[in-house]
């Protein structure tokens, strides 16, 4: 697994973690990041059970667990929130933000640790991390694709971490942190919204927040982070998009040919 | 994971399925008392009808073995409830067997340092942190950590051991209690045989409760068999030493 500096001010500054060469074939690549300001750590969608060790020893060569001080988790997927109990049983002291609405669900993932939430109200609120006095801020992103979910927006950076939102399944562990060429990018970030988006008007309604502010950087959980121009690029695609597509129109039409119609055929 | 942890993984496994298959038998035998007592019961009737002390002997024997269902029953409830509880303290035991797995891949990693060397740490920490600094108090955080999760699963473990002895216990129960029934069962062949014509009408139930308690007999083999390899793999996983 690999980090990175993707912002630096002093001493406030953005690790993306991600791209992990050694994990199972099966896990669907994410990216984590922290938000370290001063001797203070704010760890956005932490990640699945699976690559707790990994992603614990990149946070580690940044900053010690116990000074994790929030933790927030986007939506309920595994991908997302599956290792939290193991942040929460290391370092008690961590507050978990996540939407109020799957404040319920993520307890399932407890495996017997008591796990307590901040559930993050549907319109957003701000948050300051630890005593820092650095405030970020969770944005509505619902039904993008989850549907209680949130963006977030870091000012004192000016990066906005997107979530599942400009997502991309990359071909490999080697591929680009940053886009590099937005057109050849969007084979690996298509599918993906098709499928995973569930509504067009929610993504134009997430479309206008992300203009209002404006990022220079836009950090997904999947794939690679959009900087500068490649921003707009990508919003504009999305605003030209289907989304909550599934399979094609031939097959939509063709119900008896479905493997679930067998017993009727 | 390490060969250790599979090793103890692979157990863990086992003993869950035991405790499924030994309910699975149990819930096959739960209306075994019933079907003893409607033969018990049919068997009064017949008796009743049998003049004389003979008449009296088989009404006795066939009351007798109509009771023992009530001693059954509860007998095969308990050996159903203490074998669920087996695979529900198992799976409990190996959730948190998973969190311990993970910590300790963790402690690996963060021992071999994989990729530390690869950035620049110094400008990473702050001044006041040095590498080992910044690594051992995690690395030692987790070791703890490891170790609470792996008392845990001995406690729970522990917990799977009462329950093997409750479900031995209750077995051990059950089988003297198909011998009483054997006996009886005898009796009754004795007392009929002497009847000439009319003793042949037991025959049938003679025949029926010794195919009900042979069925039983066979199934109290296999639960013994399995509750035997059960301690057997609480053994070996209480032997193993994890090394973190």
């Amino acid at each position: 697994m690999k980090s990175e500096i993707i912002f630096e001010q002093d001493d406030y500054y953005w690790v993306a973690i991600g791209r992990d060469k050694h994990k199972n074939e099966g896990l669907v690549d994410t990216n984590e990041y922290l938000i370290v300001a001063g001797n203070e750590g704010f760890l956005l969608d932490p990640g699945g059970l699976e690559i707790f060790p990994e992603v614990l020893n990149e946070v580690a060569k940044y900053i010690h667990p116990k000074d994790i001080r929030g933790l927030f988790a986007s939506h309920q997927d595994p991908d997302i929130a599956s290792s939290l109990p193991l942040w929460v049983e290391l370092n008690p002291d961590i507050t978990v933000y996540t939407p109020w609405l799957w404040a319920g669900f993520l307890s399932h993932f407890a495996m017997g640790v008591e796990l307590s939430f901040v559930g993050i109200p549907d319109n957003g609120m701000e948050q300051q991390i630890g005593s820092s006095g650095k405030s970020i801020y969770f944005v509505p992103a619902h039904y993008c694709h989850s549907s209680g979910n949130f963006s977030l927006y870091d000012p004192t950076a000016d990066i906005f971490f997107s979530g599942d939102m400009g997502g991309a399944l990359v071909p490999d562990m080697d591929y680009n942190l940053f886009v590099e060429n937005f057109s050849s990018h969007i084979q690996y970030m298509e599918g993906f919204h098709k499928r995973w988006m569930p509504s067009k008007s929610a993504l134009l309604d997430w479309v206008n927040r992300v203009r209002a502010i404006n990022p220079s950087m836009m950090a997904p959980q999947h794939g690679s982070i959009f900087k500068g121009e490649d921003i707009e690029r990508y919003l504009r695609w999305l605003e030209g998009l289907e989304v909550s597509v599934w399979n094609n129109e031939s097959e939509k039409t063709n119900i008896m040919g479905e493997p679930w119609m067998k017993w009727k055929r | 994971m390490n060969k250790t942890l599979q090793d103890i993984n692979r157990r863990l496994n086992s003993l869950n399925s035991l405790g499924l298959d030994v309910s699975h038998e149990s819930k096959s035998l739960s209306d075994l008392g019933n079907r003893l007592q409607v033969l018990a019961i049919n068997g009064i009737v017949l008796a009743s009808k049998v003049s004389g002390d003979r008449g009296h002997s088989l009404v006795t024997l066939t009351s007798l073995i109509s009771k023992l269902p009530n001693e059954i029953n509860p007998i095969l409830k308990n050996i159903r409830t203490d074998s669920m509880d087996l695979a529900k303290d198992v799976t409990n035991c190996k959730i948190r067997f998973k969190k311990f797995s993970q910590y300790s891949r963790a402690i690996d990693i963060l021992l071999k340092g994989e990729n530390h060397n690869s950035l620049d740490l110094k400008s990473l920490y702050s001044d006041n942190f040095t590498e080992s600094q910044g690594l051992n108090p995690v690395i030692s955080s987790l070791a703890k950590k490891s170790s609470i999760v792996y008392e845990i699963i001995l406690m729970l473990l522990k917990d799977s051991d009462t329950r093997l002895f409750q479900l031995s216990h209750s077995i051990k129960t059950l089988n003297s209690l198909i011998k009483r029934i054997h006996y009886m069962n005898l009796s009754i062949t004795i007392e009929s045989s002497a009847l000439k014509e009319e003793g042949k009408k037991f025959n049938g139930l003679i025949e029926k409760v010794s195919e009900l308690m042979n069925f039983l007999e066979q199934h109290a083999k296999i639960l013994i068999k399995d509750i035997e390899s059960g301690f057997v793999l609480l053994e070996k996983i209480n032997n193993r030493r994890i090394i973190v």
